[in-house]
């Protein structure tokens, strides 16, 4: 027991991830009390309430009832010991939980769900010592929505928000994993695209504007792109690498 | 029925299962690898207000987009009944068990030995001082440290109290922190004590009780079991070892 609160007080302390510790504290129970399955409830106030088997398994039809269950920790067979405060470890779960969406919500931009500034240029630093140690390059794209201000003008914010809203989803889909796509002003997005040569860039540019729906609804943008390392090994001389192109583009345009 | 981690990478699941989680109406998420294949079960409740998008294509999408493999994603709709709400599951059965009690009368280690349990935390403003009685056994010993330090001062006073009793490790606080409090309205604490001849110097301890500084000694309680745990287990019961110090019987 006094293993399975140290578990969730070091996630307090440590910021590791809250949900893994949560499973974390549900494998510790299950082996510290030879017990065969272990699953917890609980009731958070962003995400309501959610149900955790150990081992982050699947649901089984005949374990239905705990999703109407109320929160609390259920074990096959019943744990009955002393030594299990569940009270606590309920609210442990409950503050893990929380943890892990306070994180989300700190990281995100709220509107398209991609990185914020602050997170994308902590990404983008850690990237760039990858990349210094391990000698592997990426590429660092700055882009720019075109006249995206007449969006606004003429069709009000609550449309703008909407094209913003959808490109961010848009850009997420045409996005390889491993990418990192982040939003970094009103109309600025920025991307970070790992192990990518110069030759592949111009097809994945091509994907991104496919993807953005530029022939359609979507107003037209202009990218920036700087090679790390190849260009530019340093956070500021590249993400001004990066930028000058994209003002070069963004004067092609008018 | 025992758990099976799923073969994936972690750091990567915990978010791929944060954001699914996020969805509306989501309440449990599942993960399955067959035939490298990873398989994602979502239980979603049937919520009036549904996102712009079915839940079906988000969580699609949010799992392709967190996996490197092939992905399915099962939706299962569930309509909560009145029957359904109070029970508590039939097949994975629950046992209401009482917290600890407060004599740390159930105050055991993992094989049954006793530790040292706290008595009582007690402020003095006569003195301005604060005093954390232990008892271990039939040997009862009391730290003390000035009150205005708070939390820490609470620590402190749980770290002298365990000298006293022998304990064979001079931590000191790192820092003690209120985290929140439980559903029956305890504090929640943690505090961190440093005990720079340890492999690992840093430990972490967590406890509720009814005040602030109470679940403070609960805490660095909790904490210091697991400095060297055996030594600190297997030793403290023995009273050839334990050292004189500030002991009252």
């Amino acid at each position: 027991m006094s293993m399975l609160i140290g578990e969730l007080a070091s996630t307090a302390a440590n910021g590791e991830s809250g949900i893994a510790t949560i499973y974390r504290a549900l494998d510790e129970l299950i082996e510290q009390f030879a017990l065969d399955d272990a699953a917890v409830v609980v009731e958070e106030s962003t995400l309501g309430r959610q149900v955790f088997c150990a081992g982050r398994r699947p649901l089984r039809a005949d374990e239905k009832e705990l999703l109407g269950a109320a929160p609390g920790l259920y074990t096959r067979p019943a744990l009955d010991d002393q030594r299990v405060d569940r009270s606590l470890i309920q609210s442990l779960c409950v503050l893990a939980l929380r943890l892990d969406a306070l994180r989300y919500d700190a990281w995100h931009d709220p509107l398209t769900g991609l990185f914020d500034r602050r997170s994308f240029d902590r990404l983008l630093q850690m990237a760039i010592a990858r990349s210094n140690r391990y000698g592997r390059p990426f590429t660092l794209v700055l882009l720019d929505l075109d006249h995206f201000k007449t969006v606004n003008d003429e069709q009000g914010h609550p449309a703008g928000d909407a094209v913003l809203r959808d490109l961010g989803e848009r850009f997420r889909r045409a996005l390889r994993s491993g990418d990192t796509a982040g939003r970094i002003g009103g109309d600025e997005f920025a991307m970070i695209l790992p192990n990518t040569e110069a030759d592949l860039v111009p097809a994945l540019l091509d994907r991104l504007r496919r993807a953005a729906g530029v022939e359609r609804d979507c107003p037209e943008f202009s990218f920036g792109v700087a090679q790390c390392p190849t260009e530019a090994s340093e956070l500021e001389t590249l993400v001004q690498l990066a930028d000058s192109r994209l003002l070069q583009a963004k004067q092609a345009t008018r | 029925m025992n758990a099976r981690p799923v073969d994936q990478r972690m750091d990567s699941l915990d978010d791929l299962e944060l954001e699914l989680r996020r969805l509306p109406g989501v309440l449990a998420a599942g993960f399955d690898v067959r035939d490298d294949v990873l398989h994602v079960q979502l239980h979603v409740v049937e919520v009036a207000e549904r996102a712009d998008m079915p839940i079906p294509v988000s969580a699609s999408r949010i799992a392709a987009r967190h996996s490197d493999r092939p992905v399915s994603v099962e939706v299962v709709g569930w309509q909560p009944t009145e029957a359904d709400r109070p029970q508590p599951p039939a097949l994975v059965e629950t046992a209401a068990v009482e917290p600890p009690s407060a004599n740390g009368e159930h105050d055991r280690g993992r094989n049954g030995e006793p530790l040292a349990q706290l008595l009582a935390v007690l402020t003095l403003p006569d003195t301005d001082e604060l005093e954390v009685h232990l008892v271990l056994d039939d040997e009862r010993a009391v730290g003390r440290a000035a009150a205005d330090s708070g939390l820490v001062g609470a620590v402190e006073a749980t770290i002298a109290a365990l000298r006293a009793l022998g304990a064979p490790f001079e931590p000191r606080a790192k820092w003690a922190r209120v985290l929140g409090e439980t559903i029956d309205k305890r504090t929640v604490v943690a505090v961190a004590l440093e005990c720079v001849d340890e492999e690992k110097p840093l430990r972490y301890g967590l406890a509720a009780d009814a005040s602030p500084i109470d679940a403070a000694a609960r805490a660095t309680l909790d904490a210091s079991s697991r400095f060297g745990r055996v030594r600190l287990r297997g030793l403290l019961p023995h009273r050839d070892v334990l050292a004189a110090g500030a002991r009252e019987r």
